[in-house]
């Protein structure tokens, strides 16, 4: 069993001043146990941890790029 | 992988999620969003999404010889409804860590995939981010993706995946020039424990 945290960061930087502009933070547990097709993937106890600013780009990053 | 079971209560999710965006002012066109989430949150969208993701945390790195050197190629890329980019790509293993599974040390391998647009494909990619912004001195001057997942080398199991996205442009400001760089990075981390 694994404990999987998943953060996104957005920033925007002009070489001297770096500025935040999403944050989101999150945890789920990965389940992986035999299966007679193979194998069993579970994913659950998603957490919210931590969100900030713009959450539409957070949101698609969440998704496979 | 073979299928995906149970996505109801993530159609139900995915739904409540992008809700508030449907009905926004910006959104252009309701209707259209709502049938993408339709497409996306359907069983067989969420089961590409999630074959795309494992193939991206595990499946790509399978072909990728352990202390090798790298393995540079050119890629063209049709995200952009339809408009071809073209980037150079360079996969290499950079690292041989050890984890920790449970309590024990296990081998791992770091895997890197950096892909740089090249200089003629960003006057495209500008054109379709923001066209017009060149008539006011925005230029896209750089657009880098590194993708870095650390996995055991005998098991494959991921444990921890970081994708960072650069885009990096100048401005013409009063007659000087103003660097600016836009950063998304995404990191995933997985904690092994026994299960009680």
């Amino acid at each position: 069993m694994a404990l999987v945290e998943t953060e996104y960061v957005r920033e925007v930087s002009d070489g001297t001043v770096t500025q935040q502009l999403a944050v989101l933070r999150m945890t789920h547990r990965m389940r992986v146990s035999p299966h007679p097709e193979g194998l069993l993937v579970q994913f659950d106890n998603q957490k919210a941890i931590a969100a900030g600013g713009d959450m539409t780009d957070a949101l698609g990053a969440l998704l496979p790029w | 992988m073979l299928r995906i079971e149970e996505t109801e209560r993530v159609q139900e999710l995915v739904g409540q999620m992008y809700e508030p965006l449907s009905k926004s002012p910006s959104a252009q066109s309701p209707s259209a969003l709502q049938q993408l989430l339709t497409i996306m949150a359907s069983g067989a969208g969420l089961r590409s999404l999630v074959q795309d993701d494992w193939d991206h945390l595990v499946g790509k790195w399978l072909v990728l010889p352990l202390d090798s050197a790298p393995v540079e190629s050119t890629s063209v890329s049709t995200v952009l409804n339809g408009i071809p980019l073209r980037s150079m790509v360079r996969q290499q293993m950079i690292d041989r860590p050890s984890c920790i599974r449970d309590i024990a040390a296990i081998e791992c391998a770091t895997f890197e995939s950096r892909s740089n647009i090249e200089p003629e494909s960003l006057a495209v990619l500008q054109n379709y981010l923001s066209p017009g912004a060149s008539d006011a001195g925005v230029r896209i001057t750089g657009s880098e993706k590194v993708d870095r997942v650390t996995l055991e080398i005998g098991t494959m199991l991921p444990h921890e995946a970081i994708l960072t996205r650069t885009l990096q442009s100048t401005t013409q400001l009063s007659g000087r020039t103003v660097l600016t760089q836009n950063v998304q990075r995404r990191t995933v981390r997985f904690t092994y424990v026994q299960e009680q």
